[in-house]
């Protein structure tokens, strides 16, 4: 065993040397090693399949020279390999616990940030393992001190058949926890409290009733799948946490756009010459996180522009989110900004132009907050 | 959608009751997450797909090995890589038939519609040909009739063979009559093996890496005689090993007749069993004579002198060729074989098959190595090994249990790679024999650094080539452990990572990490045997290249037969005529970082840069 904590160790550091320095990702990367490797020791027999994650990453790093390709790689090559661990591990609370916390670990701490609350998400994400463990039964010829310990339950042939699914659900949970303000991070504590009384309540009714200490597939999959489609987008949790429907605008290739930039104040009416080929007119809105859907912004050339159709350019942010009340916008077509659970798209959303409008005249409404812009970004 | 269908139908093959819906809600899982992951992608679509189906036939290769309740037999091995070949048919087709295989394909139209071997009018009409192809023309070598007939220099036993399939579904009857031999050849390696004495478990885990995997793979749809012969050869040894000599007759005798040069392997394994010298002749003799009818000579195309020794040097160049070139070597093409070459230093103690095979194989490798053409010439790589594969997977298979698992996940890792991107992209299965390898080459070209000079090659020997034979010397003699494998590849790849940032020394002006400002390559990608000419990059007035280069002094070996001038990072130099000779040329490269070289007058050929 200590051989293969110091292979996962020096697997872990040689990424050092193969890690682009290009993003927060990509300079976490030894650390997405190390994760990987140590939750491979606890695939026992599948180490050997599950740490080659580590080489493949390194493979990844040094090739893919797209940012993007890039990131994906790692959340692809991540994603099977926490998932063919929790599959193959013989899990106990302990060893669930374990997942959990690399789990969050992975979705929350890339950048490390409010570490006081995100210790308290993740405490509460490891109330949801334990509460979701069956308690230990006496297996067949195992000691009866023992009974309550995983690892001979995993010895005895049998193992928490919830564990899986738990460890996705707890990663669930605190992906879409969003930690700030502080209360927010009750949420994975009352999920924990749910789980308990519902196990409650059927253990109840379900008293007297034989039930098989095996795992059904259908739970091991479903579990290793939904923690699959967590850490594939690692890289982006916080857009997966704050803007889940956004994600396919990573893949978008860069538009090209005609920078215009201005800030409208309300009121304030500009007249702009469309140029060549543009179809599209790109706005978000400023101060506006708190406006509710259909909230007029202003106009372009008589047609209304509203909360919907734009949104607030740094609602979906990691501190804002929570209180932002706007929507996503109709046709998205903001940035990525930052990585890690700090990654975020702006509120930018695209407006058709008018068919052959040689120019167009964008007003915004007068009625709009004190501090409210209307910002037209570009032509696309 | 064809491939989800046949991926639904292999488990119904070997798994049963609770495993098989343990693999259904696998299979359920992984469509699920690989249907997000296909949203997110930007890669090549279709190159998706089939790591996505890659990846997933390595899943079930692993449950298929670890299971304890498998059904399992010779009969359902060849089952499933029936039902993996009829994928891989249409996917091979994707791009013409390429190599010698369009020239198989005239000779079975010729034979079906003139009744003949003359292609004479299969080339003057190639547009009515299934061959897809309007470029061909007599080959190299090929032989010219008393009347004008150009019959092929292949040997017509193959296109024999696939009349049946040709006439049922022309050029992918043609191709599916071969992946019907592959489908033979799993089944009676399979056989093989089990005679020999290998245990179920380790024939399991051997089974997809001889199946699915580089080589058999991707010959299993070429039209190529190797993976035919690779079966006639199995089922020789097989015929041998139990005495029996009406299965290893009619497979030695058509073994030989589908290539001439299998005589090498095929003579010395009928000398092996033949105690009796008239019979032995007489073994030899049929095919000989079969030959002579149809070619006019015994030897065909071949000439004895082909059977004197050569220089010792291409010996061995030829041997580490195979074992770790880049492009050509079992290390890079076909690593789970090189568990095999392990197997030959067990020798004593590996199943009597294995040494029988090998023993009858050496001869002909033995004339193999100091060839030109001993990585295979324009083909996929291993070509003229093919059919020592199933003997070198039976060494595999009777080493298995010694085998780290560590190593077997990094062999998987490596063939599922080679796999996908042989069966995604089969056109880059043929490669110009320049040194340069696909793996070398992608890198080089997406980053503009010279990756190929990390890896070994033997065909333009580079100091990689030696360190790589140093590397694998030491793996076959130091018995890894598992845990060190993972780690070990983490670092060989931050080496190269670290080794990729300093400048190279030498400078080959063809290779994919120069940026080609116009001017091309010499001589042209196709010509036959181009791995025998001295190649380069042809420039002429105001082309020019681009390279990253250390500051100091270089020589350059460069030809220009007119003479020229040419400008080297702002410093000009003229040449006298060289004819067609390469002259070396002292140039002065004034910073570190990237040169341009652009010719200035006249047209050059340069071949490459060393630095002093």
């Amino acid at each position: 065993m200590s051989l293969r904590v110091a292979s996962s160790l020096a697997a872990a550091a040689a990424l050092f040397a193969v890690a682009p320095q290009a993003t927060p990702i990509d300079r976490a990367l030894p650390f997405v090693g190390l994760l990987l490797a140590l939750l491979a020791l606890l695939a026992e027999r599948w180490w050997p399949a599950v740490v080659m994650a580590v080489p493949l990453l390194a493979v990844a790093a040094l090739s893919l020279t797209d940012d993007y390709a890039r990131l994906l790689a790692y959340g692809a090559i991540t994603a099977v390999a926490f998932s063919a661990a929790l599959v193959a591990a013989p899990l106990d609370r302990w060893r669930a616990s374990a997942f959990v916390v690399a789990g969050v670990l992975l979705l929350r701490w890339i950048p490390p940030r409010h570490v006081l609350r995100e210790l308290v998400v993740l405490a509460g994400a490891l109330a949801i393992v334990w509460a979701s463990g069956r308690p230990a039964r006496k297996a067949p010829g195992v000691s009866p001190g023992a009974a309550d310990r995983g690892t001979r339950r995993a010895a005895a042939g049998g193992r928490d058949a919830r564990a899986p699914f738990a460890v996705a659900l707890a990663l669930a949970v605190t992906v879409f926890t969003p930690g700030v303000p502080m209360r927010t991070s009750v949420l994975p504590f009352a999920v924990a409290l749910g789980i308990s009384c519902w196990l409650l309540v059927t253990g109840y009714l379900r008293r007297g009733v034989s039930t098989s200490n095996q795992q059904p597939a259908t739970s091991n999959f479903a579990g290793a799948l939904l923690a699959a489609l967590l850490l594939l987008f690692f890289p982006w949790s916080g857009v997966l946490a704050r803007a889940t429907p956004l994600l396919p605008l990573l893949r978008r290739p860069e538009p090209l756009r005609h920078g215009v930039h201005i800030a409208l104040e309300p009121g304030q009416a500009t007249t702009l010459d469309v140029p060549y080929r543009m179809k599209w007119l790109v706005l978000s809105a400023s101060n506006a996180s708190r406006m509710k859907r259909g909230a007029l912004l202003g106009e372009m050339n008589g047609r209304p522009i509203r909360i919907g159709d734009v949104a607030d350019w740094g609602a979906r942010r990691r501190e804002l989110s929570y209180q932002a009340r706007n929507p996503l916008p109709r046709d998205p077509a903001g940035k990525l900004r930052a990585y890690g659970y700090d990654a975020w798209i702006d509120g930018a959303g695209r407006i058709p132009l008018p068919p052959g409008a040689k120019y167009i005249t964008v007003t915004a409404n007068d009625a709009l907050g004190k501090d409210v812009r209307l910002q037209i970004e570009a032509f696309e | 959608m064809i491939a989800a269908f046949v991926f639904l139908l292999l488990p119904l093959v070997v798994f049963r009751g609770r495993l098989l819906l343990r693999w259904y809600a696998f299979e359920l899982a992984s469509c699920a997450f690989g249907a997000v992951v296909q949203r997110q992608l930007t890669i090549d679509p279709y190159f998706a797909v089939v790591l996505f189906f890659t990846l997933k036939l390595a899943a079930f290769a692993l449950v298929l090995a670890n299971a304890k309740d498998v059904k399992w037999s010779a009969n359902r091995a060849a089952a499933i890589a029936a039902l993996v070949y009829a994928l891989l048919v249409p996917a091979m087709l994707r791009t013409p038939i390429d190599g010698d295989e369009p020239y198989y394909l005239l000779a079975t139209e010729s034979l079906i519609h003139d009744h003949d071997l003359d292609l004479q009018n299969q080339y003057r009409d190639l547009a009515h040909s299934q061959t897809g192809r309007l470029d061909l023309g007599p080959q190299l070598g090929d032989p010219e009739g008393p009347h004008g007939e150009r019959p092929s220099r292949h040997e017509p036993f193959l296109p024999l063979l696939m009349i049946p399939g040709y006439l049922f579904g022309g050029l992918r009857g043609a191709v599916a009559t071969i992946a019907l031999f592959g489908v033979l050849l799993v089944r009676s390696t399979i056989r093989m093996m089990e005679d020999e004495g290998i245990e179920d478990a380790a024939i399991r885990a051997v089974f997809p890496f001889f199946a699915f995997a580089p080589p058999v793979l991707f010959y299993t749809a070429r039209i190529w005689p190797e993976v035919p012969g690779a079966w006639l050869f199995v089922e020789a040894l097989r015929g041998v090993r139990q005495r029996r000599a009406q299965r290893w007759v009619p497979a030695l005798l058509g073994f030989v007749l589908l290539k001439l040069r299998f005589v090498l392997a095929g003579a010395p394994l009928a000398a092996m069993v033949v105690r009796r010298k008239r019979m032995l002749l007489l073994v030899i003799a049929i095919p000989a004579a079969i030959v002579f009818l149809i070619s006019g000579s015994v030897t065909n195309v071949h000439h004895w002198r082909e059977l004197l020794p050569y220089a010792p040097q291409n010996y061995l160049i030829g041997l580490c060729g195979l074992l770790v070139d880049g492009a050509a070597g079992i290390a890079f093409q076909a690593p789970f074989y090189l568990l095999g070459i392990a197997a030959l230093l067990r020798w004593r103690r590996m199943p009597e098959g294995f040494r029988l095979g090998m023993l009858a194989a050496s001869l002909y490798i033995l004339y193999l190595l100091p060839r030109s053409e001993w990585h295979g010439g324009w083909s996929p790589p291993l070509r003229y090994i093919v059919f020592v594969m199933p003997v070198l997977a039976l060494g595999a298979a009777a080493l298995w249990e010694r085998v780290p698992a560590g190593v077997v996940a990094l062999l998987s890792l490596w063939t599922i790679g080679l796999a996908a991107h042989g069966v995604a992209f089969p056109w880059r299965l043929f490669h110009i024999a320049n040194g340069e390898n696909a793996m070398g080459e992608w890198l080089s070209t997406k980053t503009h650094i010279d990756y190929s000079r990390f890896f070994p090659s033997f065909i333009r020997v580079n100091e990689a080539a030696w360190i790589g034979i140093v590397v694998l010397l030491a793996l076959l003699f130091v018995r890894l452990r598992s845990e060190v494998v993972a780690p070990l590849a983490t670092i060989a790849i931050a080496a190269l990572a670290f080794a990729a940032s300093r400048p190279p020394k030498h400078i080959q002006f063809e290779d994919a990490h120069v940026e080609h400002l116009g001017g091309e390559l010499y001589p042209p990608e196709y010509t036959v045997a181009r791995f025998a000419y001295r190649g380069g990059w042809l420039l002429r007035e105001g082309d020019a290249l681009a390279v990253r280069a250390a500051k100091g002094a270089w020589t350059m070996q460069i030809r220009a037969p007119q003479g020229a001038a040419i400008d080297v990072g702002g410093r000009g130099y003229s040449l006298q005529p060289t004819g067609e000779a390469y002259v070396p040329l002292r140039v002065e490269v004034p910073r570190d970082g990237r040169v341009v070289v652009r010719v200035v007058a006249g047209g050059v050929i340069i071949d490459r840069m060393d630095h002093e």
